[in-house]
């Protein structure tokens, strides 16, 4: 999978790029966002890194002009930027996620791979977490490498939380995941769905562990919950 | 409960009777003054005629008398009836004396000269007061001559019966009633026109009371104000255009200094991140983790000072939290802590912003992370009206250091080896402070510390 990293202080830029070759990734970095139409030009890539501060042209801009000529690739914006007008302005012209800097080299490939995974994506049919994994296209789980049976709400929750794996997962968000528009789960449903793939997960000898938040959400953990 | 109020500022100086009130004054005091003026300086003119008037009319009596002197001859004199009648109506006496005092002739009832008689001069005025009851008698004393001798002729006159004292007090009395009113209606008329001439200071007034920290954009206008008024709202629409461009250039140095100092931490971060695992690596991660937090909350404290609240700001306190709760519980869970959220099934929404509340609230909660043992879980509690409660169940916050704990780069006994430059509590208390609220401090109720920030409702503010 090849990635652009489009980065312009060098230092950063060559630690990524290691980081993300040692993680699997096939990385090109280039400097400016006139070199990057180049490089866009001649070859194919699975996801854009973009730094907003580059020194030819705002990376935003930059952004929203690719996303009008058709380019759809997946872009995780790389920001030293915090205000909250410019993220929600990352987000309108096309950036499928932002990582504020500093951060940390695991989270990046995280993200990296979860854009990844996105249906249509080049990791588009497996996910993993631990020593679990999801077939997203035959709705199959395995844990260990052994199939465990899951029901088809269960999978779908269970995806959420693999697909966003170490984040927060909102609970409205898996209600909405799960329950089509006008069903109106119980108050508890939600709870009792996660019971019930906790339970799987742990008699099938995961080592992933589903955190809740109370009046937040869940967390899908490789740290051991007290639950 | 200890608690970090908003400080009453411009109390002490009220500002000093308006222009308004200044000018009532004025104008009152100009006008009670005309009229005083006006009517002593009538008085004075009027007095003075009068008197002339009634030295006048006493020289003519007088005259009567010495003319009938010059022609009668004769031992004894004996005024012609007609003489005395006129006296007689005209309410008048006289008295006709030698030089020794002695009466040669009087008008009825006068026995003695009126005053004494004065041999040098051909003639002098003066006054008698017979008793107090009636009014004063004015009087001439003129020295002629009757058959040779000298003899003194004293002619006086009761006032009010000269006719010109009655013309004088009608004169006043209808003078008066055109004059009263004619100055209390010119009054008016003057307060009204100060009072339009001062309407556009009173628009600019309120313009101006309306900007805030939150509307610096915003000028007073400067249409149709008088030139004065004009030279005024110019000078202070300047003053907000250097204001503007001081608070423009705080927020680009801001947002430049968070680009310039995280931008050094990622490049150390990520190359920490690629290198093989070696002795001291951990510590290592841990004290870039220390830098970016204090480079964070560095960046936190200059934002306050550019924090503008405008009417339209509303922040939902539920939404805060859960996005705050979101933002560490991953970071928690690794280190065997949880977070929740309680919060009412109605939003809490105070006038705020959201981005700002956000990290007031993310300090506290790490604050609390920090404090909380291992296995245990930090509660955010959202309440109605509106406050976040944030608690944790770690050993409390002594008394004694409860007011100190919000004193910026304070560390105290909890602060200790926990990475904290001591800025956290500070951040978040001067963010309640800018959003109208305050900020306490008190024991859990199992325990631990309860850190709360208390704000106005929406529709209180």
């Amino acid at each position: 999978m090849r990635l652009l990293l489009i980065e312009d202080n060098l230092r950063l830029a060559d630690y990524l790029s290691r980081a993300l070759r040692n993680g699997g990734f096939a990385v090109d970095h280039v400097s400016t966002t006139a070199d990057a139409d180049g490089a866009l030009a001649t070859t194919h890539y699975d996801t854009l890194l973009l730094d907003l501060g580059l020194p030819d042209k705002d990376g935003l801009i930059w952004l929203g002009d690719q996303r009008r000529s058709q380019m759809t690739r997946p872009v995780l914006v790389l920001t030293a930027r915090d205000s909250l007008e410019d993220l929600v302005a990352g987000l309108n012209q096309g950036a499928d996620d932002y990582l504020r800097k500093p951060f940390e080299i695991d989270e990046l490939i995280a993200r990296v791979r979860a854009l990844l995974r996105r249906p249509g994506e080049a990791l588009g049919v497996k996910l993993t977490a631990g020593n679990m994994t999801l077939d997203t296209s035959c709705r199959q789980v395995s844990i260990v490498g052994v199939p465990v049976e899951f029901g088809r709400r269960e999978i779908d929750g269970l995806e959420l939380l693999m697909r966003r794996a170490g984040r927060v997962v909102p609970k409205s968000a898996i209600e909405d995941a799960i329950y089509s528009f006008g069903e109106d789960p119980s108050s508890n449903a939600i709870e009792v769905l996660v019971h019930r793939i906790r339970k799987r997960m742990q008699d099938a000898g995961a080592d992933m562990y589903i955190h809740t938040l109370r009046g937040v959400g869940y967390v899908l953990s490789d740290k051991a919950a007290d639950e | 409960m200890s608690s970090l109020t908003k400080q009453q500022t411009s109390d002490a100086q009220r500002p000093s009777a308006s222009l308004w009130i200044r000018l009532i004054v004025g104008l009152v005091s100009v006008s009670l003054l005309a009229v005083a003026a006006a009517s002593g300086a009538l008085y004075y003119r009027f007095k003075s005629k009068n008197t002339e008037f009634h030295e006048q009319t006493l020289r003519n009596q007088a005259s009567l008398i010495t003319d009938y002197l010059k022609s009668a001859r004769g031992g004894t004199i004996q005024l012609p009836g007609e003489l005395n009648e006129r006296f007689k109506e005209n309410n008048g006496r006289y008295v006709i004396v030698d030089k020794s005092g002695a009466v040669l002739t009087a008008s009825p009832g006068v026995t003695s000269e009126f005053t004494a008689i004065n041999a040098t001069a051909i003639r002098n005025f003066f006054e008698l007061q017979p008793n107090d009851d009636e009014p004063p008698y004015y009087g001439l004393s003129v020295k002629t001559f009757y058959e040779g001798r000298p003899v003194w002729v004293q002619v006086a006159f009761q006032a009010g019966d000269i006719v010109f004292d009655s013309i004088l007090e009608e004169f006043i009395q209808d003078i008066a009633w055109i004059w009263i009113p004619f100055v209390v209606i010119l009054l008016l008329v003057n307060l009204l026109v100060a009072r339009i001439g001062l309407k556009p200071l009173r628009v600019a007034a309120n313009q101006a009371a309306a900007i805030g920290p939150g509307s610096v954009s915003m000028r007073l206008s400067e249409s149709g104000l008088p030139a004065d008024v004009h030279a005024l709202v110019t000078a202070v629409n300047h003053g907000l255009d250097r204001l503007e461009t001081a608070f423009d250039a705080q927020r680009r140095f801001i947002a430049d200094a968070a680009h310039e100092l995280r931008t050094p931490v990622a490049v150390l971060k990520a190359h920490v991140g690629i290198l093989p695992e070696f002795e001291g690596h951990a510590e290592l991660v841990g004290e870039i983790s220390s830098l970016e937090r204090l480079v964070n909350q560095l960046l936190d404290v200059a934002r306050l000072d550019v924090l503008q609240l405008g009417a339209d700001n509303v922040a939902d306190l539920t939404s805060v939290a859960t996005e705050v709760a979101s933002h560490l519980a991953p970071a928690a869970i690794d280190k065997g802590r949880s977070i929740e959220v309680v919060a009412p099934p109605e939003p809490v929404r105070i006038r705020g912003a959201s981005d700002y509340l956000f990290r007031a609230l993310r300090n506290i909660v790490e604050n609390a992370l920090r404090h909380t043992p291992e296995g245990t879980t930090v509660s955010i509690v959202v309440a109605n009206p509106p406050a976040i409660s944030v608690i944790d169940r770690g050993p409390g916050v002594p008394q004694d250091q409860r007011h100190d704990i919000f004193r910026r780069f304070w560390q105290g006994d909890r602060g200790s080896s926990s990475g904290s430059a001591g800025l956290g509590m500070d951040i978040a208390a001067r963010t309640v402070v800018a959003h109208g609220g305050m900020m306490s401090v008190e024991d859990a109720p199992n325990g631990g510390a309860k850190f709360t920030m208390h704000f106005e409702s929406l529709s209180a503010s």
